[in-house]
């Protein structure tokens, strides 16, 4: 599904190293297929009336006002097509994203407008869902809030994801594996393997002090 | 007179399609995440995209016929 993808071939912007990306979340599809329907609906009414329009009124029998009734036509399917592509990109651009690390959520406003939040994954406390109407209940979709806790606290909202109570429990998950990581890296942390810059910090002091 | 209108109309509107359309593409492959998607419906969009632009130049060419 659209709305929902896994794999390592995913890349983020800005990812981090040893960074992974678990899963993406995306809108339910719902909020794609909607506009769909819409400019679908005009264009088979565009299409009618380009059909039906030349045989009744008779200024159109004019073949230099039929090619200009067939180049207007034309421009609007175009422009049809561009607000098809427009609304796909906004769907794809927007995305709410677990890493063994982070929760981001990316929402592209407009072009040149993004807004990018991000809280560590280990510091998530709580999730909250919340299914509201209609649509939501029968087409299983709806809000995501994480709240995190320490001293950035924040909420994060993931809009209208498809299963949201799944999402949620794997979202906990992914929380818990990284608590259990970290958890196990305090307690196997051996001070002589520490990275080469450190050491030579370490032996920095050691001579000041010295 | 009246070619020369259309003429520049239709540059205009393929000159503002053109723009608009680079930058929808480079945000799907500058911010995207799951490039083989973005690549799949960028591709589409510019075979159905170059489709339609060559269906305005043909009416383009009948209107400039007629005129003539």
């Amino acid at each position: 599904m659209l709305d929902r993808i896994t794999g390592k071939h995913l890349h983020l912007p800005g990812q981090h190293k040893d960074e992974e990306v678990k899963i993406v979340f995306r809108r339910s599809i719902f909020f794609l297929i909607m506009p769909y329907i819409l400019n679908l609906i005009l264009l088979i009414i565009l299409l009618v009336l380009a059909a039906i329009l030349p045989n009744n009124i008779t200024i159109l029998q004019d073949p230099f006002i039929v090619s200009i009734f067939d180049f207007i036509i034309t421009l609007i399917i175009i422009f049809i097509l561009y607000t098809a592509f427009l609304t796909w990109t906004h769907y794809y651009l927007d995305a709410y994203i677990v890493t063994n690390q982070r929760v981001l959520t990316i929402d592209q406003i407009d072009f040149f407008n993004r807004k990018v939040s991000e809280a560590d994954i280990g510091n998530v406390q709580d999730i909250e869902v919340v299914v509201k109407g209609f649509f939501s209940n029968t087409l299983n979709f709806g809000d995501v809030r994480i709240q995190t806790a320490g001293a950035d606290q924040r909420i994060l909202f993931f809009d209208n994801i498809p299963y949201p109570y799944k999402a949620k429990d794997i979202i906990l998950k992914f929380a818990e594996d990284n608590r259990k990581v970290e958890l196990h890296n305090a307690y196997t942390y051996d001070p002589t393997k520490t990275d080469p810059n450190s050491k030579s910090q370490d032996n920095n002091n050691n001579t000041q002090n010295s | 007179m009246s070619n020369q209108l259309f003429i520049i109309t239709y540059l205009l509107i393929l000159i503002a399609y053109i723009v608009g359309s680079i930058v929808m593409i480079y945000h799907i492959f500058a911010f995207g995440i799951n490039t083989k998607v973005g690549f799949v419906s960028s591709i589409a969009y510019i075979v159905g995209s170059v489709l339609l632009l060559i269906l305005l130049y043909t009416n383009l060419q009948t209107i400039l016929d007629l005129t003539n």
